[in-house]
């Protein structure tokens, strides 16, 4: 019940919202309009002519009856004068002889074709009239011809007479002839035959008009719905009878009566015309719109996404904009493909980007091959930041271009694609090469030396290889697996290839979760700080702790730093970590001796972050401790990579006022060199050369040139490792100034610090041996 | 006494003569005259047709005569016949003088052509005495 009148909502939206109704209505409504005016003027100009014709016909039948009952009079008053002059008839009217007046009479009307021949004498006596005729219209006869009347209208009774007179005389007056016809409906109806139109003339007595219409101008009148028109003419009156008029009167709407089947027609032929207006208009519209309902139909296609092409048949505009129309969705389509092939390529090779590896990996999951076996191999370059930073940035697009081309050709009909900066996926089944094969084939190409920008260039590259089906049936899976196998194959050494393995993803796994876990860990102070001693020999006392970060974990128990430290390096993790590290140490150590020091260990990761000063002197102010109480101990890899860079952020930490060490010396790149850039306060020989001491002459002339260059520059030196007293012994012997290890101490607790230093000090000569604790060599410093 | 036609008109145009009287009608025209009477005293056709010809007629009855003449229409003329001695014709201005009227009572008779009365006559009771004239003015309407 609600739907009826929405339905007629939308009839009525369609239908008076369309072009074509529009045009049909504008057209029609104009053509109505035209037919309206043409047929109210052709009204009001034939009702004006009809008037008009009316009026004339009036005036002129009013002339025309005037003119004929003139004539009349003359007629019989020439009669009635013959009759009058007559001796014959004379001699009978002096004597009074009746009957041959009478006969006279007779005879001559018959003969004249009167209606009424009269003998009238002077004494009043009427002889001849046909009718019953009163004495006193007698007498008033007889005044009337005394009176001189010789024609006009001569009433008796109710009927009208034209009447004319002649005296007769002998030679006196004796009396008179008088010559009547009645003024009756067959005399009007002659009358009215003498003009065109029939004017209905009427005997009226003057009285009986309106003062206008005596007037004797045409007057209109409207007389029981007919719109009439009248015109009076007086008429001669015989005798003193009352004054008559002749009025003519024509009806103005039976006249336009007779025109009713010209306007009719005309109104049809209006109708006919606004109908074919309407239906031409209709077919125009139609004609116009059809195109136009035909692009409408394909912009909405186009609009799907369709591709839709609108034929051309005309020349006119709409062919023009139908051509313009397909142009403009040929153009929408290679922009189209321009944005597709945009979005799914990579801009500087035109390798397919990720997206597209995604799609490609998504398609072949829909449809699995039979007999071949598809993997994803993703490979990077090793050290391509190097080459970027060295030889510019345009030297390293042309190599990521050389290196693109160089995967299309191996490839073959594999897909190649670039994942984004040194990146690439490559899938490929096994149909010419088994898959460890092509990884031989890949590496040795991407390998192959190259000229780029003049620059030679020896490119080098890893392969993690996920097969498709038993690594990963969806792209996401396949991407990160081989991820994964590249990740193991880097770590292993590069040039290399690694397929997946289901290990890795477990490894993976669990590294996730020991990150998510570390992140707890600080929150929920899971971690905690162990120290251990320093010695300085010459002293003989305790100098110094070395802050060692643990983790409890809830529900693994004691991770070791060599499980953690490596993986809050890599996610960042080190960063507030060794932040909550400097200030838990320098808490702890405001309550210990002035000549107590706390070292602290700080990582390449976290002494690149520009917040480590900051960090440094929020801890000494929050602590109370003095600076020079707090020694930061970093490692030589920090000059590999940026030696300038470095030392300017040592000489700031130095001017905080706090000491630096350089720990682990001996291992890795050890270099005189920037001993003699930065006066170190402290150098901490690395373990293994302690561990040799006692089997390796070599090994202590090494502990012997360290010691001699590290006083000459001023550094105090610490021997880290030591285990035993002969150690111990060869160490004093070579000058080394401080000691630290299980031989000395492990390390302790906070709580245990404080017993520890009241037992050792002023005990220098002999330190208790406690047994070594050989997990020490797993533990890892920091 | 004669009534002359002349100039196709009766001369005198009216002729008072006493009953008895012998009137004739010489025609002095070189045209030809038909002169009649309708009138009761006296009915009468004289065919005068010829120059300087005379025809009479006798008068035997009192009464007004009117004259015409069938070929000229125009023509009128008329013949009073009275029988009294005493009876005159005004002049132009209508005073008349009748003499030696025995004195007595008397009735005074006025005709004209066209006196609205009776047979165009008026009468009046008019006593004459024996010594003087009498006066008398009247007033008469005329068609």
């Amino acid at each position: 019940m609600f739907i009826v009148p929405q339905i007629v909502r939308a009839v009525r939206r369609r239908i008076v919202g369309s072009l074509s109704t529009k045009l049909t209505l504008f057209y029609a409504t104009l053509i109505a309009v035209i037919v309206v005016t043409t047929l109210g003027t052709a009204k009001a100009g034939i009702s004006g002519y009809a008037e008009r014709m009316i009026r004339s016909e009036m005036v002129s039948g009013a002339a025309v009856f005037d003119r004929v009952i003139t004539m009349r009079y003359a007629q019989l008053g020439d009669a009635g004068r013959v009759l009058a002059a007559d001796f014959g008839f004379r001699t009978a009217a002096a004597t009074g002889d009746a009957p041959t007046i009478a006969s006279a009479l007779d005879s001559l009307r018959a003969r004249l074709r009167l209606d009424e021949a009269v003998y009238v004498s002077t004494a009043g006596r009427v002889i001849g009239f046909r009718s019953k005729l009163a004495q006193r219209e007698a007498t008033a006869l007889r005044d009337a011809l005394e009176d001189g009347s010789t024609s006009g209208i001569l009433t008796i009774g109710d009927r009208h007479f034209n009447a004319t007179a002649a005296e007769i005389r002998a030679p006196v007056t004796i009396g008179w002839v008088v010559f009547a016809n009645a003024l009756d409906t067959r005399e009007i109806a002659r009358l009215s035959r003498l003009s065109a139109i029939n004017l209905s003339p009427r005997v009226v007595p003057a009285v009986n008009l309106s003062p206008s219409e005596r007037s004797g101008a045409v007057v209109e009148r409207r007389v029981s719905g007919q719109d009439m028109l009248l015109q009076a003419t007086p008429l001669a009156t015989f005798g003193r009878g009352r004054p008559q008029m002749l009025v003519l009167q024509y009806s103005v709407t039976r006249a336009m009566g007779d025109y009713a089947p010209i306007l009719w027609l005309l109104f049809a032929c209006g109708v006919a015309g606004t109908a074919l207006a309407a239906l031409g208009s209709w077919l125009l519209a139609k004609r116009i719109t059809r195109p136009i309902a035909t692009l409408d139909a394909a912009a909405r296609r186009v609009a799907q996404g369709e591709y839709a092409q609108v034929p051309v048949t005309t020349r006119d505009e709409l062919g023009t904009l139908a051509e313009s129309f397909n142009r403009m969705v040929d153009d929408i389509g290679q922009r189209e493909r321009q944005i597709t092939h945009m979005a799914l390529h990579d801009g500087l090779t035109g390798l397919a980007n990720r997206a597209l590896l995604g799609e490609r990996l998504s398609a072949l999951s829909l449809r699995p091959t039979v007999g071949r076996q598809h993997a994803l191999f993703c490979l990077d370059l090793d050290n391509f930041k190097v080459v970027n930073d060295t030889l510019g940035h345009p030297t390293g697009d042309a190599l990521l271009c050389e290196i693109a081309r160089r995967l299309c050709d191996v490839a073959g009909d594999g897909f190649v694609a670039r994942l984004g900066g040194d990146e690439f996926a490559l899938v490929v089944d096994d149909l010419r090469f088994s898959h460890a094969r092509f990884a031989h084939e890949l590496i040795r190409a991407v390998s192959a030396p190259c000229v780029v920008n003049g620059h030679r260039i020896v490119p080098g590259t890893s392969v993690g290889i996920a097969i498709f089906g038993p690594d990963g049936g969806d792209a996401m899976t396949l991407a990160k697996n081989a991820d994964l196998a590249l990740y193991r194959a880097k770590h292993e050494g590069r040039g290399g290839f690694r397929f997946f393995e289901a290990a890795m993803d477990a490894e993976a796994q669990r590294r996730r979760q020991m990150e998510l876990d570390l992140h707890d860990a600080i929150e929920h102070g899971h971690l905690f700080l162990m120290f251990q001693p320093l010695f300085n020999l010459s002293e003989g006392r305790i100098s110094a702790f070395e802050a060692l970060l643990r983790w409890q974990h809830p529900e693994r128990g004691t991770i070791p730093p060599a499980d953690f430290i490596p993986l809050a390096e890599d996610t960042g993790l080190i960063v507030p970590i060794g932040a909550w590290v400097i200030r838990e140490a320098c808490r702890i150590a405001c309550d210990w001796p002035d000549h107590v020091r706390i070292a602290v260990n700080v990582s390449p990761v976290q002494f690149r972050n520009p917040g480590l000063s900051a960090v440094i002197l929020q801890a000494l102010a929050e602590s109370g401790l003095a600076p020079e109480r707090l020694e930061l101990e970093i490692t030589e890899s920090l000059f590999i990579d940026n030696p300038q860079t470095t030392l300017a952020s040592l000489h700031s930490l130095r001017n905080l006022g706090v000491r630096v060490a350089l720990d682990d010396f001996g291992t890795g790149y050890s270099s005189l060199s920037y001993l003699r850039s930065f006066p170190f306060d402290k150098i901490k020989i690395d373990r293994s050369f302690i561990i040799d001491l006692l089997n390796s002459d070599g090994a202590t002339a090494i502990i012997k040139s360290i010691t001699t260059l590290a006083e000459a520059l001023g550094m105090e030196t610490t021997a880290e490792g030591v285990e035993n007293a002969g150690q111990l012994d060869i160490l004093r012997a070579q000058g080394c100034s401080h000691i630290q290890g299980y031989y000395f101490s492990k390390p302790i607790g906070v709580t245990e610090i404080t017993a520890l230093m009241a037992s050792k000090t002023g005990d220098e000569a002999n330190p208790r041996l406690e047994p070594t604790d050989m997990s020490w060599a797993s533990s890892t410093r920091m | 006494m004669a009534m002359v036609q002349k100039d196709i008109t009766f001369n005198p145009h009216v002729l008072i003569v006493p009953v008895g009287a012998t009137v004739a009608f010489p025609n002095q025209d070189k045209v030809r005259h038909h002169v009649y009477s309708f009138s009761k005293p006296a009915r009468f056709e004289l065919k005068l047709f010829g120059r300087d010809e005379t025809r009479s007629y006798t008068f035997t009855r009192p009464g007004a005569v009117a004259l015409g003449c069938n070929i000229h229409d125009t023509m009128s003329g008329f013949i009073k016949v009275v029988d009294t001695p005493f009876a005159g014709k005004t002049d132009a201005a209508g005073n008349v003088s009748i003499p030696s009227v025995t004195a007595g009572a008397a009735t005074l008779t006025v005709w004209h052509p066209r006196l609205k009365a009776k047979d165009n006559e008026a009468s009046f009771a008019l006593p004459v005495s024996a010594i003087g004239d009498v006066s008398r003015q009247l007033r008469l309407s005329l068609r």
